[in-house]
């Protein structure tokens, strides 16, 4: 049988899957409860940390006026303090004010910088002034001589020297660059946070398809169905209808979870904010980097996800197809929720063992690479073919499911009875004769 | 057109649960597929559908192997159900959208059949009634823009009588306007004026000229609508045929005979077999219409009062029950 003549009738499986998934109460309360947890989550855990709330007591200048007198040719203006919430209410004023309470003067001679405070200010005043007035003609600087963040990041990237011979007790010359605890940290949160983002699909996009799949057995509408539709067109509608709502749930927590950020910054200082987004920004090195890597990264993203998901989502629709009740569920469910496991427990473990081997082990392996393979690659452990070689495997795992899935599906949603077992479901295959169809 | 049905074959392991299956339809009618409890009925369908895998055979229309690209199939299913939490109109438009209806075509006839088997107003719980019907009620004629009428919502398949989900799975059998419709066990678990319905519309597509399969334990039904049947025993196919041609081979042997006295010395003289006596009323086999007409004359000559003579084939019931060599329970 063609594939075209196998899928025909999905659409209308998707749209009418899909649709009930919107309509069910039950799945909309789900959905309220956890978009207005992950709106509360960043003010409650800005709060836990420590986060103040915005109030008048929030550090600030004592001082009523500051001026910036600028006497080279760098492009710098006090306007730029405004930028600082130290310095909210202060009047900030260019050139030698006469009243300002502080006034940061800036010359330049034989190509050297000099930066002078003077007035009445207070010591905290006057230092931050100094730390803000320096970041400014950094900057700068910075910026005159041509330089672009790109090139800011070749010339501050780090760099490693191996020199034989040396040993752990042997002292390390000067400037060795030598992976950081920080750097390890960053790998491990990298793959951390990967690897929920990969079960959560996983497991909630499954639970659908085996909900879908018994809820229609259970109807015993089955045999109308088939009348229509291939068993296949009838699993992959769902397994659509499933990926479509569940990704589009993912996206609702993303935006709850960028509001969330919002109301962070209107409850507490932006300076909670921003320590949230550094933090993100510190384990997150797909953010610091340019726009092609970014596209590439997000192409990457969505592959490997859309390849997981098909995966977990071909067993979870078997296993549906194995019960016979709702009440069976919860153990079609279990083989899904285990397979997930072991994959996202062995990509916590996978993580922690530093090496190339670990590193394409886990990026080649079935279902362990579902969880490790793009970050592998974003990481720079793996290159960009054993990532394609990784794809490939993923989508002949996809290939096979689908294949037994077409053999059993039919077979295995008309059935009643008791619970069939995986071992039972291979042996349909294998005896079912392809003529027959 | 034509059906033909040959050589189908299913075992499952070494169970073999339908044996060299074959047979035509040749013209529009009623074929009936009987058998006992577990003969290999449903799963005949089944393969005869593409829903199972079938071990050897063949099933044509029209020359041409029988699916939904070649034929316009309906099916009522032994197994019926829906989907409990979701509106019937949904599902409707779904089982609709399957079989290439769509839109306000199949919303049209989705109407139509609602209101031919009496279901429109659990479909459209909100369409206003005719003015004559509301005042049948006694009630003035409101609607919801006038306020004062609550809208109803729509109502789901687990808020339906099993009779009128029953009547919904007709409609999704027929919303396709199907040339050939296969219905397994139609009329079970009906009252008798929805019996009557589902007859009346299954005596309407046989007057369009339709090709029905249908199998069902109750005979006295398909005897009113079959002309050829088909008699399954344990896989096997044990009887097959015309219906009349099939009667008439059994001969008129069946006598249902009412007198005031006791004949039963007149039966034992003739040989003739009671199978079942009720005071005066007998049921009794003989060997052809000589013996009948033997008997009628020794009554006769006797100076028994006749109330009644009965004389006739035996029925379908009879003709399974006899094939199939038990008394099935569930045959009416």
């Amino acid at each position: 049988m063609k594939l075209r003549e196998a899928l025909a009738g999905t659409g209308q499986v998707f749209t009418f899957t899909l649709r009930q998934f919107l309509r069910n109460r039950a799945n909309n309360i789900t959905l309220a409860i956890m978009v207005l947890a992950v709106l509360a989550s960043m003010p409650v855990l800005t709060y836990v940390q420590g986060g103040e709330a915005q109030t008048e007591d929030l550090p600030g200048a004592a001082v009523t006026h500051v001026a910036l007198d600028n006497q080279t040719d760098l492009p710098l203006s006090a306007a730029a303090l405004a930028q600082d919430s130290y310095w909210r209410g202060v009047t900030l004023t260019d050139g030698p004010a006469a009243g300002a309470d502080a006034v940061a003067t800036v010359t330049a001679t034989d190509g050297e910088y000099h930066i002078t405070l003077t007035g009445e200010a207070g010591e905290e005043d006057m230092d931050y002034l100094r730390w803000c007035v320096v970041s400014l003609v950094e900057e700068a600087r910075i910026a005159a001589a041509g330089v672009t963040n790109q090139q800011l990041d070749v010339l501050w990237s780090d760099y490693t020297v191996v020199l034989p011979g040396l040993t752990d007790e042997a002292p390390l010359p000067e400037d060795v660059y030598i992976e950081s605890d920080d750097d390890f940290m960053d790998g491990f949160w990298v793959q951390y946070g990967y690897a929920i983002a990969v079960m959560m699909l996983c497991l909630m996009s499954a639970s659908y398809v085996i909900r879908a799949v018994i809820e229609e057995k259970g109807s015993k509408l089955i045999e109308l169905l088939l009348l229509s539709v291939e068993p296949l067109a009838l699993l992959m509608g769902k397994i659509f209808a499933a990926m479509v709502y569940v990704l589009g749930l993912l996206a609702l927590m993303i935006a709850g979870w960028a509001g969330s950020l919002v109301i962070t910054a209107t409850i507490f200082s932006s300076g909670s904010v921003k320590n949230i987004i550094d933090a993100i920004r510190s384990v997150l090195p797909a953010v610091q980097t340019d726009p092609a890597h970014l596209l590439l990264y997000a192409v990457v993203l969505v592959v490997s996800l859309l390849l997981g998901y098909l995966t977990m989502s071909f067993i979870g629709g078997l296993s549906g197809a194995c019960c016979t009740s709702m009440e069976e569920a919860g153990s079609a469910s279990s083989t899904v929720t285990l397979i997930t496991m072991v994959g996202y427990l062995a990509a916590c473990v996978v993580s922690a063992i530093p090496g190339s081997g670990v590193a394409h082990f886990s990026a080649l392996c079935p279902v362990l690479s579902m969880f490790c393979a793009p970050v592998q690659y974003v990481q720079g452990n793996v290159g960009l073919w054993v990532l394609l070689v990784s794809w490939v495997i993923q989508a002949a795992l996809v290939a096979g499911l689908a294949w037994l899935s077409a053999r059993v599906y039919a077979d295995l949603i008309i059935y009643r009875g008791s619970r069939v077992k995986w071992k039972q479901l291979f042996s349909m295959a294998r005896s079912r004769k392809e003529a027959a169809r | 057109m034509s059906l033909v049905v040959s050589h189908l074959k299913k075992s499952y392991g070494k169970k073999v649960v339908v044996e060299d299956l074959s047979f035509t339809m040749e013209r529009p009618g009623v074929y009936a597929l009987l058998g006992t409890n577990g003969a290999g009925k449903t799963t005949s369908i089944r393969m005869m559908l593409n829903m199972l895998s079938r071990d050897g055979g063949e099933v044509l229309w029209n020359g041409k192997p029988l699916d939904t690209a070649t034929c316009n199939v309906g099916y009522l299913a032994e197994e019926r159900g829906l989907y409990p939490k979701y509106e019937l109109m949904d599902q409707l438009l779904y089982f609709a959208a399957l079989r290439g209806v769509k839109g306000a075509e199949a919303e049209r006839r989705i109407r139509d059949w609602a209101r031919r088997l009496e279901v429109e107003e659990y479909l459209y719980p909100n369409a206003p009634k005719p003015n004559h019907e509301a005042a049948l009620m006694g009630q003035k004629r409101r609607t919801p823009a006038l306020g004062g009428v609550k809208k109803q919502k729509p109502l789901k398949a687990d808020q339906f009588s099993k009779g009128n989900q029953q009547k919904i799975q007709l409609i999704a059998a027929l919303i396709s306007d199907p040339e050939l419709l296969i219905l397994d066990e139609p009329l079970s678990g009906l009252d008798p004026v929805n019996t009557d319905l589902f007859k009346s519309i299954i005596r309407e597509e046989i007057d369009r000229g339709k090709y029905l399969i249908m199998s069902s334990h109750q005979m006295a039904t398909v005897e009113e609508f079959c002309t050829d049947i088909t008699i399954l025993d344990r896989s096997k196919t044990v009887l097959q045929g015309h219906l009349n041609d099939i009667k008439k081979s059994r001969g008129r042997v069946n006598l249902s005979l009412k007198t005031e006295q006791d004949i039963t010395g007149y039966l034992t003289a003739l040989g003739v077999e009671l199978l079942s006596r009720k005071e005066n009323e007998y049921r009794l086999r003989v060997s052809g219409e000589q013996q009948a007409n033997e008997l009628l004359s020794a009554l006769i000559a006797g100076g028994v009062t006749i109330v009644t003579f009965d004389l006739r084939e035996p029925s379908l019931h009879e003709i399974f029950v006899e094939t199939v060599g038990r008394d099935d329970n569930e045959t009416a």
